[in-house]
């Protein structure tokens, strides 16, 4: 067995023996013991790993503490777009390997950048916003999206905060703005300079710098990198028109003197989820007027598989449910194998009917039996008020 | 691949290509045209042939020989445009070709159910006859099931009036496949309909061609109804619109009946046109114990598992999506340690059964248009209807009740299943297989375009129950 396969095999197995719900889960898909997995692992039938569904990670599903590990740890929890945030237990270990998979993949389209201007709340205000998810036991919390902020900034010289919360009175949820004055004296230094920048993280904030018409210096060496989602106009409690893509980026060139040309290499969104140690980061294609991600040489080492929702097979072209498997970042939680409630386009795959590249992610909008639909959107950023530009 | 066009007798400057096979497109200049054209010849013909019924019913049995060459057509077409594999299209979709209506339906009221051929037959209602010369027909064309769809147009034939047909985007083709078959054999009854593609809701068209129409047959979901409702009311000619709405079916077993056999047959029911006819049975009552609904649960999955396999699943995307959610939801309630169980197979959900052992609640009708179906246990079956008949909102869903019970209940629990609103009563094992005189959606395929009763006519299709079970099961038997 290939070392991926041996980890694989005992992150799994681990799984299998600790919780009842994944032995359930396992019975369900025909494996009903840990030998069983090892056949399936040994045989690379990626579709045949019986996967977690990123909804019994949901706050209101009520499992989330049922598929933790009894180990040193505190909590990670989504953005709650949805107003449902998912809960998973992580250990300083798995933090480390969640911050080397964004890590490696902010480095992807330039390995350092001089100056980032950080389009999304800083890790004070996220810190700040973690307290508002404590369960009132004891343990701690923290919002998953505070590991890709850290990530961020250790892959800039220089970052600069461009959100800030604007005066006024007080309220529950405080109106954000964009620090104007900070953007154009970024801007300004790294054209006089002649510096790498960067636009980072929530393309709702950048979207509304873009069409807001005000005039800004151009600098020559310019990267955007979204994240979080938030295409569809929504982000946590911001609400915002939906972002065509192409348009987007279209917009992106035209202000910032971005060349059209370049837009494929300098252009990127990130694919991240709260449920698994796992970022993937996509280059804009022009060509397909969308982002195509790339799972070559994902840190840490993973599979991503589609799969048909009718027949559970390996989707090679085309639309399908997403999977993550990978032995790492597990030590927290049953997160060896997750299925996330994304479906994607695959673009090309990988020789095992893995997938190389993929585009197109759309959330699947999930409604309970009772008939109550949850508006569960890609999630990850700020749960906090209106964006106002000033 | 080379594009394949079909046409109507009278011309239209558009199409519509799906798949590399282009059908007309009616656009709305060209209504006012086809309509007189289409009226024209209509009256011309139906003047002077008087024997159109009966070269259709001739023309339908031509269908059921595999060496008739448009039956092949459709065979070699239909898989490929409509997702249904040959075997579904074979088994059930050719099923009707074999009607040849020998009795005409009832011309007075039954109030009470009364033996009728092999089965009963009942109208609920007051009776109010209502005669239509229709100058013209339109139908909004259904897409989830092939076959119907041609015996649907023998509603214009015996009324001898014009039909405007609107296929649907999802299932466009068998139409023009049969229609095509009948101008083989009469090219001027043939030019008494057209049909056509246009999107569904374009009301240009749509407010132009139904101003012109007596009879408007709408088949689809409640929102399309409804929408058609609010437009076509206040229309002045006082069209009749006949609702072919959103509708499910159920099952109820009685306790002697939990064996494989009427599994086997409750799986058809369930499998049937992949779960995406109006009859398709949903919800499954059981008598007996939440340990007996289950393991008659886990023969419905077995049976449903084969049937899959031998007719194929065809899930819409939002259906796989619906599906994926029941499965969770399930789960979830299996996961909390309530008395669930969810049966899928183990990868995919080609299918899904979910035995609900908990106490009956506020029913939830589950409507995904797969082969998937909700098994709850009860005490006696009056507890299901009971239960049912609680809960108003979910009435105008109700289509067929398929039921496997003692001869002597039948009668007693079919009357009540008629209260609480379902149309026909049917021999689990039936729900895809009519007999020809049966009522569809409480009316009568000969009379649909010519006379309305303000009648709901339902029945019973059986009048012994073991006998009928047994003929249902030999249908089948060929997959046990």
């Amino acid at each position: 067995m290939s070392d991926f396969k041996t980890k694989m095999n005992a992150s799994l197995k681990k799984q299998f023996e600790t919780f009842d719900i994944y032995k359930k889960i396992c019975g369900k898909c025909g494996i009903s013991t840990s030998k069983d997995i090892e056949r399936a692992v040994e045989s690379a039938d990626w579709a045949a790993l019986p996967a977690i569904s990123d909804r019994l990670f949901k706050r209101s599903a009520g499992f989330f503490a049922k598929l933790k590990y009894n180990v040193p740890g505190l909590w990670h929890v989504s953005s709650s777009t949805s107003g449902d945030p998912s809960y998973v237990w992580r250990t300083e270990q798995d933090e480390k390997i969640i911050l080397e998979a964004y890590l490696s993949c902010y480095r992807k389209p330039k390995q350092m950048m001089d100056l980032a201007l950080g389009f999304a709340p800083g890790i004070g205000m996220l810190e700040g916003m973690s307290r508002r998810f404590d369960l009132g036991d004891g343990t701690k919390v923290k919002m998953q999206t505070i590991l890709p902020t850290i990530a961020a900034e250790s892959s800039t010289k220089k970052n600069i905060e461009m959100i800030k919360v604007a005066a006024g009175p007080p309220g529950p949820r405080p109106a954000l703005e964009i620090n104007t004055k900070e953007l154009i004296a970024g801007l300004s230094k790294a054209a006089a300079e002649n510096l790498a920048i960067l636009f980072g993280a929530s393309v709702i904030f950048i979207d509304q710098v873009l069409r807001s018409g005000a005039p800004l210096p151009n600098a020559k060496d310019v990267y955007i990198i979204t994240g979080g989602g938030g295409w569809d106009g929504s982000k946590g409690a911001m609400q915002a028109k939906p972002i065509d893509r192409a348009a987007f980026v279209e917009n992106a060139c035209k202000i910032l003197g971005i060349p059209k040309q370049e837009a494929d290499k300098r252009i990127w969104d990130n694919y991240g989820v709260t449920e698994k140690a796992f970022s993937c980061i996509g280059h804009w294609d022009s060509g397909r007027k969308d982002y195509i991600y790339s799972t070559d040489n994902l840190q840490p080492e993973s599979k991503v598989i589609a799969l048909d929702l009718q027949t559970g097979e390996l989707v090679k072209s085309g639309r399908g449910i997403i999977r993550i498997i990978s032995p790492h970042g597990n030590e927290g939680a049953a997160t060896a194998v997750m299925q996330e409630s994304d479906e994607i386009n695959v673009v090309s795959t990988n020789q095992d009917g893995s997938v190389k590249e993929f585009m197109n992610i759309k959330r699947i909008p999930m409604k309970n039996i009772d008939g109550v639909e949850t508006a569960d959107k890609i999630g990850c950023a700020g749960h906090l008020g209106n964006v106002e530009i000033k | 691949m080379n594009t394949v066009r079909f046409e109507n007798p009278i011309k239209v400057a558009r199409r519509e290509s799906f798949d590399g096979l282009e059908v007309p497109q009616l656009n709305e200049e060209e209504v006012g045209t086809v309509c007189d054209t289409l009226m024209a010849r209509a009256e011309e013909y139906f003047s002077r042939e008087k024997g159109a019924f009966a070269k259709v019913v001739a023309l339908n049995k031509r269908w059921l020989d595999p060496e008739f060459p448009f039956r092949k057509q459709a065979l070699e077409i239909i898989p490929r445009v409509s997702g249904f594999s040959k075997e579904m299209i074979e088994t059930f979709g050719f099923y009707p070709f074999a009607w040849t209506f020998p009795h005409p339906p009832p011309k007075k009221a039954m109030p009470k159910l009364k033996p009728y051929y092999d089965g009963y037959m009942k109208s609920i209602g007051t009776e109010r006859v209502r005669k239509l010369h229709p100058r013209l027909l339109t139908r909004v064309m259904f897409g989830n099931v092939v076959g119907f769809d041609a015996i649907v147009m023998l509603h214009g034939i015996v009324a001898g009036c014009p039909q405007i047909v609107k296929v649907a985007s999802g299932q466009p083709i068998f139409p023009f496949i049969y229609a095509n078959s009948m101008e083989a054999m009469d090219p001027e009854l043939r030019a008494t309909i057209f049909l056509t593609y246009w999107k569904g809701g374009n009301t240009r068209i749509e407010d132009k061609v139904f101003s012109r129409s007596d009879v408007i047959d709408v088949w689809g979901a409640n929102e399309t109804i409804a929408d058609v409702k609010r437009r076509v009311i206040p229309m002045k000619h006082d069209p009749v619109i006949i609702e072919n709405p959103h509708r499910i079916g159920m099952a109820f077993i009685s306790k002697k009946y939990r064996t494989k056999r009427v599994a086997d047959l409750v799986a058809l029911d369930i499998a049937c046109w992949s779960g995406m006819a109006c009859f398709c049975v949903k919800n499954v009552f059981v008598e007996g114990t939440p340990a007996q609904a289950k393991l008659f649960g886990k023969k419905v999955a077995a049976a449903i598992e084969k049937y899959t396999r031998a007719f194929g699943t065809m899930l819409s995307p939002q259906s796989g999506v619906e599906m994926l959610r029941m499965k969770e939801g399930y789960e979830k309630l299996e996961f909390e340690g309530k008395d669930v169980t969810t049966l899928t197979p183990a990868r995919g959900i080609r299918w899904l059964v979910a035995v609900d052992g908990r106490p009956l609640d506020g029913l939830k009708a589950t409507t995904p248009l797969a082969p998937m179906c909700v098994v709850q246990p009860v005490e006696n079956i009056d507890d299901a209807i009971a239960n049912v008949a609680s809960q108003p909102e979910i009435r105008p869903f109700l289509e067929e009740a398929s039921v496997a019970m003692p001869q002597p209940d039948l009668l007693p629990l079919a009357e009540k299943m008629f209260d609480a609103g379902f149309m026909n009563v049917k021999t689990a094992g039936s729900v895809a297989f009519s007999k020809e005189w049966e009522p569809h959606g409480g009316m009568f395929y000969l009379y649909t375009a010519t006379r309305h009763d303000n009648l709901r006519w339902v029945c019973v299709d059986t009048n012994d129950i073991d006998k009928d079970l047994e003929k249902n099961a030999a249908r089948i038997s060929p997959l046990a």
